[in-house]
Order: structure tokens, then sequence, then C-alpha cells
């Protein structure tokens, strides 16, 4: 029952390499969509259920209620009281879990594979039969103002952090954090989480992802009758967010506080995703993300790390979100070095490339390991799973997933300068985190 | 509910699947071959790690694993790191308490060059002054920012509390004090005792045949010196009963429990992993989890685990909660652990316990670096590739008086080391 932000790896189908993901789909008729990755190598499996919802659409005031939801779709139905779920789980060694992130919402358990079908029955009786109780509403919204304190409130950097984003996305609903204002979470009640879980948690809302030891024919036929047994109550629910105008302004965040020993910078851009960007685009912000601070070769390591003395530096591109996507520079500075010296440092690494380019030896490494990290990421079921549903939920296809490699492979020198544009320093939110004065 | 399926058509003998590889140098390692993917991951290390850090400087085989990366023969930290990106070859060093672990993955095609960056890195690192320096800025900085958190404080004060003589006491990552301490000869001394063949255990799992992987082997290990680490003096959690508390500004406090365990070879080793996971194991169905977290609503996060470590076992655990509601969860921790104490743990209970751990066993197996990593514990802990079916089997034979014992030996008065941090009310 945890939040969290979508992760970068992703398994590719690495042609020439391996033979390709083999992924066979399907949709039921009440607009379920069902996702099936073999992976024969073990004896287990994992069954995800993912919903196209997540904390950006909290209803105005209420932030945090997707994620809030989350935690309390494991208080039980009728057909499943509380807990008993869990306990035959525990009771076969299973594992099962939550996450909320601004574009979804996802279960999922980790089973041996002869237990499937329970799992399917449980996820498919809770889409529709939740029953909650005010006194258990009342003790998990401590438990998530708890996890509120402890993620984010008890940590300097997680709150400039969460400043940080909220000045990106001054209007999206992404300016919020997933786990939600905490003077909004303390008003969320059982009729609030029941309105959005009715109007969100419905079979054409849902995509199953099934991954590891099973038969995709027979993944279907059970899906089919288990979940196919949902009446398609709706439609699946529009997702019209709000957007952000263009960014003009540079804006610049400071946290002093007392608890602060090491400054940092954390610098955010709003930048195109996999769904918003022109063909490639996304492909070549990931590719850039790399050059510039992707591992130890990168631009930022050799300038500011090797040449400033900078500790560490990262840049990183969550390109799978459904509307605008997130570019991330983090830094810790040498020590006696600003946050915003730092920032200025990168903006002229920055320059130097947009001047200089880079080497194509630089382009061919970089391709190389983004292509063997997805080829890598193969060996874990979950991931795959993962890469899938979240993908799917941002509004790609399987054919967009099956193009990326040759879309990565594709990127020219001109779309890295062209994505370099994006981080331009009037486009940007930094953030310092200072030790007190 | 569908439970008809019959338990016994699931189990599958892992042991089985490992080989036992001898490289024509001598070099050993266990094997788990499987060709599904074109990959090969390899997780190896050397016994000795942070505990053998000399007195007074902390983080010295921290810093050794991070220097292995940043150049070795020929090759300056960036042609280096450009080798290993070139053959999209992915090795990363840390150092643990008890040993440095290193992790090698490599496409199979690319294994030659992998294992030849790897032979390189471990016999002839540059270990530049310039490269020290740089490491432990970025050490420090790490501390800085570490500091600044609840639970790494609450976490080091009752290491730092719990073991006041011992190099158990002592940060991993080094401190504040200690980092500057460290100089270039410390940190060759430090590589020429750890990385050595006797010091050396080695897990492959993926597309490499025993033959095969015996050349690479070689290529990278054979040339190591020899040279075995002595045992560390054995030691048990001290200041039970006691409490530090760590202030720090917060809204919230992190708390630490814990008190001394059984040693690994232990006849009651085994009750004792399933007395923690009733109490405190599992994901959502720890006593802990339910009265701290359920019913109360107190924390996001408590658990308990047992540490096994060479010189002593530890039960540790942790939580944090509301800084007004501290004195309340840690008298809900203590309150668990009496009545474990007193009343034991029911027969069901006791059987579902047993049945978690058995049947979650299993699911280590779905990716080769888990397998790699759970191969290579098991070599660190002197273990028989027998003991992958063997363990359940010792799981499933523990009984109530077993379960009984190992509480009374464990939970003794059911007093703990309890360190915390933040501003909390009620300690």
């Amino acid at each position: 029952m945890t939040q969290s932000l979508t992760r970068q790896t992703r398994p590719s189908p690495a042609q020439g390499e391996a033979d390709p993901v083999a992924v066979a789909t399907r949709r039921l008729e009440n607009g379920m969509d069902i996702v099936v990755i073999p992976d024969r190598r073990s004896p287990i499996v994992t069954h995800m259920v993912w919903y196209r919802n997540g904390a950006a659409e909290d209803p105005m005031g209420q932030s945090g209620i997707a994620h809030f939801l989350e935690h309390l779709m494991f208080k039980g139905t009728e057909r499943y009281p509380p807990r008993q779920f869990s306990d035959r789980l525990a009771a076969i060694g299973g594992q099962e879990n939550a996450f909320t992130s601004h574009d979804f919402t996802a279960y999922f358990q980790r089973v041996p594979a002869p237990y499937l079908t329970m799992c399917m029955e449980y996820e498919a009786d809770r889409m529709t039969n939740l029953v909650l109780s005010d006194a258990v509403v009342a003790s998990e919204r401590d438990v998530v103002l708890a996890e509120r304190g402890m993620s984010c409130e008890a940590d300097p950097a997680g709150l400039l952090e969460e400043a940080v984003q909220a000045a990106a996305f001054p209007a999206h609903p992404s300016g919020r954090p997933v786990i939600g204002w905490r003077h909004e979470i303390e008003a969320l009640g059982r009729a609030e989480a029941l309105a959005y879980y009715r109007r969100y948690y419905t079979p054409s809302n849902a995509i199953l992802v099934v991954a590891g030891d099973a038969d995709p024919e027979a993944v279907f036929d059970m899906a089919a009758r288990i979940y196919g047994a949902k009446a398609a109550a709706v439609a699946a629910p529009l997702r019209g967010r709000v957007q952000d105008p263009p960014v003009r302004t540079h804006r610049a965040i400071t946290l002093r506080d007392a608890q602060v020993q090491q400054p940092l910078l954390q610098r955010l851009h709003a930048v195109p995703s996999s769904r918003t960007g022109a063909p490639g685009e996304a492909e070549a912000l990931e590719v850039l993300a790399f050059l510039l601070g992707g591992d130890e070769t990168s631009l930022f390591h050799e300038r500011l790390v090797r040449g400033l003395g900078c500790t560490s530096i990262h840049a990183v591109y969550w390109g799978t979100a459904y509307d605008q996507a997130s570019f991330h520079i983090h830094g810790t500075p040498a020590a006696g070095i600003a946050p915003d010296v730092l920032d200025r440092a990168v903006d002229g690494a920055l320059l130097a490339a947009q001047t200089d380019g880079f080497a194509a030896e630089d382009i061919a490494r970089a391709k190389t390991q983004i292509v063997a990290r997805a080829l890598y990421a193969r060996d874990s079921q979950v991931q795959l799973a993962e890469w899938y549903g979240m993908s799917l939920c941002c509004g790609l296809s399987i054919a967009d997933l099956d193009a990326w490699q040759d879309t990565i492979e594709a990127v020219t020198p001109e779309a890295l300068g062209h994505a370099l544009r994006m981080l331009d320093r009037q486009t940007g939110v930094s953030g310092y985190l200072l030790e007190a004065a | 509910m569908n439970l008809s399926v019959d338990p016994a058509a699931m189990v599958r003998s892992y042991a089985d699947r490992v080989q036992r590889v001898t490289s024509p140098g001598g070099v050993s390692a266990w094997l788990f071959e499987d060709h599904t993917l074109p990959i090969l991951s390899m997780g190896f290390g050397f016994r000795g790690g942070a505990a053998r850090d000399p007195a007074g400087k902390a983080g010295t085989a921290r810093m050794l694993a991070d220097l292995l990366t940043e150049g070795a023969s020929n090759l300056d930290g960036s042609a280096f790191r450009r080798a290993l990106g070139d053959s999209a070859v992915q090795l990363s060093f840390s150092a643990q308490t008890e040993s440095l672990r290193g992790s090698l993955r490599t496409l199979a095609r690319n294994a030659n060059q992998a294992f030849h960056l790897l032979g390189l890195s471990l016999r002839d690192p540059l270990l530049t002054q310039t490269d020290q320096d740089r490491i432990r800025d970025a050490a420090c900085a790490q501390v800085r920012s570490a500091q600044a958190q609840t639970d790494h404080v609450a976490m080091t004060a009752l290491f730092a509390q719990g073991f006041p003589d011992h190099p158990y006491g002592r940060p991993t990552g080094g401190d504040l004090t200690s980092l500057p301490a460290i100089t270039r000869t410390d940190i060759v001394a430090l590589k020429e005792t750890l990385l050595t063949r006797d010091n050396l255990e080695i897990a492959v799992v993926g597309a490499v045949s025993a033959d095969a992987l015996g050349q690479l082997l070689d290529s990278a290990f054979v040339e190591l010196p020899g040279g075995a680490m002595p045992p560390l003096p054995s030691c048990a959690l001290a200041h039970v009963g006691e409490r530090f508390v760590m202030s720090m500004p917060s809204p919230q406090t992190a708390i630490y429990f814990g008190r001394p365990g059984l040693p690994r070879a232990d006849e009651d080793a085994m009750a004792s992993v399933v007395v923690n996971h009733c109490l405190g194991g599992g994901a959502f169905s720890s006593r802990l989890f339910r009265e701290v977290r359920e019913a109360r609503g107190l924390c996001y996060s408590v658990w308990s685990i047992l540490r096994f470590n060479d010189g002593g076992t530890t039960f540790l655990g942790a939580t944090a909660t509301p800084n007004e509601r501290a004195g309340e969860a840690l008298g809900v921790i203590q309150g668990e652990v009496a009545r474990l104490v007193q009343e034991g743990v029911g027969a069901d209970e006791l059987e579902a316990a047993k049945s978690y751990l058995t049947g979650s066993y299993g699911l280590n197996f779905d990716t080769s670096r888990s397998i790699a990593n759970l191969l290579l514990g098991l070599k660190f802990d002197g273990r028989d590739p027998s003991w992958l079916d063997e363990r359940n089997r010792r799981i499933a034979a523990v009984t109530e008086a077993d379960a009984a014992r190992a509480i009374e030996r464990l939970f003794g008065d059911g007093a703990l080391l309890v360190t915390a941090a933040g501003e909390p009310a009620g300690l």
C-alpha cells in the first residue's frame, strides 16, 4: 500500500538479441482489457489489475482520494470479510500490495501459479463490492496521515520536492501530491471514498495484466468467467484534465530548514510524454537524459562531478505519463558550493551540449545501454507486468511498445538538440534545499 | 475460492538445479543455468566487509567498494566506465557488514569482456587520490543527508548503543569523523587482505554452461592472492531494557527496538524465525501490523526481523509515528512482545506462519538476480545447495513446543533496547 512514481526501466522486444516478448491481448465484452505475458521459467505468476485513474483524477479539494481508496480496498467485502483474503494469501506464501500514481492505481499479487484463480476471484469481487464503515475509514485515514508524515513531512527534501512539483504543474493536477495535501486528507470520509470508487472501479476502466507461468488462452477463459461476469455498468470515465499554460518564466523555490545538513538541487521541467510528444520526441528525451546524467560517463558527471567536484548529479526522464511528463535534474553540490551555483553550472553544461553536440560514440553507447537495460528488465515478470500496465494506463498501445526499440535507435543528433531546448532555464523550476541561516 | 490444487504438485527441487563448478584454475562457484534469456547475472563477494574497517576509520570498505569501478590498469575512471557501457555491462560493488559484495550483469555475448573488466577492477584498481577525495566528499554528503532523517538516526543509534565495543556498532558507510581519517594506505591494505581467493564466494545464474563459466571465472578471479579473514569475535546486543532518545526537529518519531537473537546454527533458529514472523514479519498479517497500524492507525510501517550475522544474531524492529503518539506506539509494541511471552502462539497462528514462510520461499526464484543473491547468501552462511530444499522441511517441522521454547529463549523477560529520533511525547 504505497504510492510510487512511474519507473524508468522498460522491457523491450530487443530485436536480434532475444525473441520478442510474447504478449497476448484480449478485450472482454464488458470492456476490460487483458494482457498476458508468459514467462515459464519458474512456477510463479504475477496478477495485476490496473485502473486508468490516479491522483490526477482526484476531485478538487479532495487530493489524495485515489491513494486513500487504494488503502481502503484492503478492508474487505461481504464475501471476503476483513483480513480473510490476506490470510489465505499468506497461507500460500503469496505477496500482495498496491500503488497509486498520478495516472493509475494498481493492485497485485505474486503467487505460486495454481493460485491465479483465487487472486482473480478476489480482485473481481472487490472491484464492485467493497464494504466500508466510518470506523475503518477513520483509522485508515490516520495511517495515511502517518504515511504522509513519514514519506514527506519528516524529510525536508520531500517537502521541497512537493513544492517543486506544484510549481512545475501550476494548473494540472500532477501539481498535487499523489498522497494528497494534509488538510484535504483530513477531510476525506466514507462518502467521498465510495463516490470515487463507484465512478472509477468498473471493468471498462480496468486492465488485467498476468505475467509468469500462465497460458494465455487459459487466462482469457478464466478472466472471461470471473471478470466477464461483471456488468458493464457505465462507459469508462473520460480523462479531461486541466492543462497548464505555456511556461515562460523560471521559478526558484528555496527551503531553509534546521534539519538540513546537506544542501541539494532539485530541478524539474515539464516536457512532452510518450503520449503527448511528437513521434520520437519522448525517445529523444530518454536518450538525452542518459547522455546528460544517466551514468558515470555522462556529460554532467564529467563536467560537474569529475570537473567541478559536485558530489553527485542525475538526470531522469519519466516519459510514461498521460499528459506532460517530468524531466528531473537532481544534484548534491560539493561542500561550500550553493545549490544555485550548481544550477548555473548545469546551465553551462546544457549550453555546451547545445553548442558542441554529443559525440557519435557517446550517443551509440547510450542507446546500447538503454536497449540492454530493457532486455535485462525482461528477467523480471513483475517489471514486465508493470511496464505494460502503466504504459496502457497512460494511453499507449502495444504497437507503441513494440516500436520503442527502433525509435530509440533512430534518435538523431538533431532530435537531441530539439530535446535540449526543452531544458531551457526559462521553462524550469529550480528547488534549493538549504541549511538554516 | 479454488484451493483444490495439490500443493505437492508444486514442489520442485531447486537444489537439483544448482551445479557446483570448479574452473581449470580452481575457482569454485554455484551455477543455476538457464538459457531462456541471453543474459548472465553473477553475485559474488569477499568475506570481511565493513566489520573489518580499521578502528576509527568506519567507511574504509565502503570507499574501497566505490573506488573499484573508478578505473583499473591502463584505463582511467572515464575510460573504464565507457568500456563497461560499450558492452552494456552492469558492474557494481557495495560494502556490507560482513562482506564486500559485487554484482555483474552482462549480455551472454559480451561475457568475455565483462569478466575481463571485472578482473582488472579486482586485481589492479587505480585508487587514485583524486578519486578518493571525490568519493569521500560524496560519502560525507550522503551521511549529512541521512543525518536529517529520523529513521537513519534512530537506526544508527540502535547499533551504536547495542554494540559499543564491536564493529557491528559502527555505520557501514562511515561518519563525518571517520571518513576524513581514511588514507590511501588504509584502502590499499584493506583491498589486499579482503580481495583474496580464500575470502571469495560466487553464484552465477543465466545463459552459460559450466565449461564456459570455468574459463570466465579464471579470467576474473584466478590471479587474486590467497589469505583468509579470521572470524569476528561473537557478541550480543547490549543495553537491553534501556531507552535512548535522539532529539531532532521533526513532526514524526522513528523508533527502533532490539534484543539479542539465537545464532544461525542454533537448533531453535528456525523456530525463532517462525515466531518472529508471527510478531512482526510478512506484510499485512503480523501482530504488530494489526495492533499498531490496523487497529490504531499509529503508523504506516511497522516490522521486525532477525539479523543473522557471523558474530551473533539480532532481533530488530522499527516503526515511525507522529511525535504525539510515540509513547502510545512503543507501549503497544512492548505490550505485544509481552503478550507473546505470556501467551505464546496458538496452533492456527503457528501453522499460518509456517505455511507462509515455506510457500513464499519459491517466490525468490523469479529473477536471475534474486536467485543469485539467494545462492550467494547460502554460500556465505556456509550452507550446501541442499539447503534450498531442506530449509522448508526445517520450517515445516517446527512444533508448538519448539515455538514456545524459541519465544522463551528469544524474548525472555520481553525487555528491549529502544532508540527513538524526533520530538517524541511519552518516551
